[in-house]
């Protein structure tokens, strides 16, 4: 047997294993189904035309939608826009919860902390473990989209999916980062659930606002979303100042977590 | 001897609530402490103190030399069953053994399934569908496999058959023969008067007691209820020698022994007599008996 990676690591591998699977899963069906109907959007533009024109432009900027009828646009509306980023995001949120508040409440987490696993690499081995799991997810996202764009045709580059994919898996880390920040801090399951879950939709509608509002714009750079699809990695590929920025928000989230955690009492 | 455990005036409050308040105690090397309370005492909050789930309001307390935030290393040479039933989750428990057996710094195959098969539990079954007892049992197992130096058992045998029960005493005497130390706690005193040395008792946070368990055993109480064929006097039973609360209504005789049953058994033995129950102490009994003299709080019965 492997002795390569640290226990709890290979233990938190495990009990996410039917996770892992299963959004992997999920977002390749995604990407498979939505992917399908666009040669009929590309054949039939008027269609593409019509059902664009029945929602204001500056909507659908906010939106993303713009070209309909070509893979990028096409793609950015349907995949990457909103939808496949939050049930990414979602994802995250379940690990982070997995990580400590469930065991905790269930009383399991008394048995680990029992051995000799400090609580700060308690967090940073679950947050390792988060990671591996979102990006089977990404990596699964990004192999279905590329597989249909060049059987359909699509023409995206390959470099921009990567990045897209690349920026989503950072996404998606930051909340789950947050779920672990909140849970280091306080032991009480709804609380962080109520937290992370309230956050993400703030920090979505910043991002949509920002873009549909002239004063809300300069605040776009507080929410994640914004460096995500904001410097539009689907046409301009990567982004290494948004993708930092994103690192750099989990990389503060999880010291908080593990900071916090190291402090308090545990299942009380 | 070298102290395992020192606690000195530790006290963990939960909110308003006291969980344990001033707490000294010293568990010695080679000792098997019984840690006895009734529900809510703070047996729990203890423990935990010990393993640093909860950190402590006030006071201080060492285990194996080293305080237990600072002591993460000093884990592995400690055996933890928790109180509750904690263990859980889809994988077998050979998985989560292994686990645990790993973060310890490895446990040989063999002693994993040399316990599981002296407890008598099948490590192929996932956790969550065993039974009360048998995950009882894997958390037993977990806490004894690595051989650890210190064991702090919370309730070690709640959920075990009595046969069970009798291996895992078996399992301590094991353990204490080879100089190891165990602090367990418990509510029921005649489990803990087989294995302990000494034993503490705590109630309302406060630890009221502690004693050898031989000085405990020569103060040990009962209960009798003794049915006679007719009425007897009650003057023919009060005052003999350990007998309390003596109390006849018609035939039934009941009262409160505090050491041999000798004295009772000669008085009743003037009647004709039907029948005799002696239960067992509970802890509240003993403890009542324990400061008879001293305290007058528990005058209420
Ligand atoms: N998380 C908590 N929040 C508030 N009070 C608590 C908490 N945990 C324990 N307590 C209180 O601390 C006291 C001691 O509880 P503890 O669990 O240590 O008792 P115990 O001796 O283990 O009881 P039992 O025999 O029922 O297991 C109780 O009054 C309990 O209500
Ligand atoms: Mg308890």
């Amino acid at each position: 047997m492997s002795t390569v990676l640290p226990s709890l690591l290979r233990r938190s591998l495990r009990e996410y294993r039917r996770l892992a699977v299963g959004w992997t899963a999920g977002a390749v069906t995604w990407v498979l189904v939505y992917t399908a109907f666009y040669p009929r959007m590309r054949d039939q533009p008027e269609a593409a035309k019509v059902s664009l024109e029945t929602v204001s432009r500056s909507v659908r900027d906010a939106l993303g939608w713009t070209d309909y009828s070509t893979g990028t646009g096409y793609l950015q509306a349907t995949v990457f826009g909103q939808f496949l980023p939050l049930i990414v995001i979602l994802c995250a949120v379940l690990l982070g919860r997995g990580a400590i508040v469930v065991p905790e409440q269930s009383g399991l987490l008394d048995v680990y902390l029992a051995n000799p696993i400090g609580r700060r690499r308690l967090v940073l081995e679950r947050f390792a473990a988060m990671t591996a799991v979102l990006t089977l997810v990404c990596l699964g996202t990004f192999t279905a989209t590329w597989v249909m764009n060049g059987v359909l045709d699509m023409g995206v580059p390959t470099d921009r999916i990567a990045a897209t994919c690349l920026a989503m898996l950072l996404l998606a880390l930051v909340f789950g980062a947050l779920t672990l920040a909140v849970s280091g801090i306080t032991g009480r399951g709804a609380l962080v659930l109520t937290v992370t879950g309230a956050t993400v939709a703030a920090t979505f509608l910043l991002d949509a606002l920002g873009q549909l509002v002239e004063g809300m714009r300069p605040y776009r750079v507080l929410s994640p979303f914004h460096h995500y699809l904001g410097p539009d990695p689907l046409h301009t590929g990567f982004h290494p100042g948004h993708l930092l920025v994103l690192a750099g928000i989990s990389a503060v989230l999880v010291a908080v977590a593990a900071q916090a955690f190291e402090r308090r009492d545990v299942g009380v | 001897m070298a102290a395992v455990i020192e606690a000195e005036g530790l006290t963990k409050r939960y909110g308003r609530h006291p969980g344990l308040l001033d707490l000294d105690l010293t568990v010695l090397a080679g000792e098997v402490f019984g840690y006895l309370g009734p529900n809510g005492a703070g047996k729990t909050t203890t423990i935990r103190l010990f393993l640093d789930l909860v950190r402590p309001t006030r006071g201080r307390v060492r285990v194996l030399g080293a305080e237990p935030r600072r002591g993460v290393g000093e884990r592995r040479r400690i055996g933890y069953l928790p109180g509750d039933q904690v263990l859980t989750g889809r994988d077998t428990g050979r998985d989560l053994l292994r686990f645990l057996g790993d973060a310890r710094g490895g446990v040989p195959r063999d002693r994993i399934e040399e316990l599981a098969g002296r407890l008598g539990v099948d490590l192929s079954r996932s956790v969550r569908s065993l039974s009360r007892g048998n995950r009882q049992k894997i958390g037993l197992v977990q806490a004894f496999m690595h051989q650890p130096d210190l064991l702090v058992l919370d309730e070690p045998t709640s959920g075990l058959d009595p046969l069970v029960q009798q291996e895992f005493l078996a399992m301590i005497g094991e353990v204490r023969a080879s100089g190891r130390t165990v602090f367990m706690s418990s509510h029921v005193l005649a489990e803990v008067q087989q294995v302990a040395d000494r034993v503490g008792i705590v109630r309302d946070g406060r630890l009221v007691a502690v004693d050898q368990v031989a000085e405990l055993g020569g103060r040990m109480l009962r209960t009798v209820e003794i049915r006679f064929t007719e009425p007897v006097p009650v003057d023919g039973f009060t005052g003999l020698p350990g007998v309390h609360d003596v109390l006849a209504e018609g035939p039934l005789l009941r009262c409160r022994v505090d050491g041999p049953l000798d004295p009772l058994v000669k008085a009743a033995a003037r009647f004709t007599v039907v029948d005799l129950v002696a239960t067992e102490p509970d802890l509240e009994q003993v403890f009542l008996s324990y400061y008879h003299e001293g305290g007058g709080e528990h005058g209420a019965a």
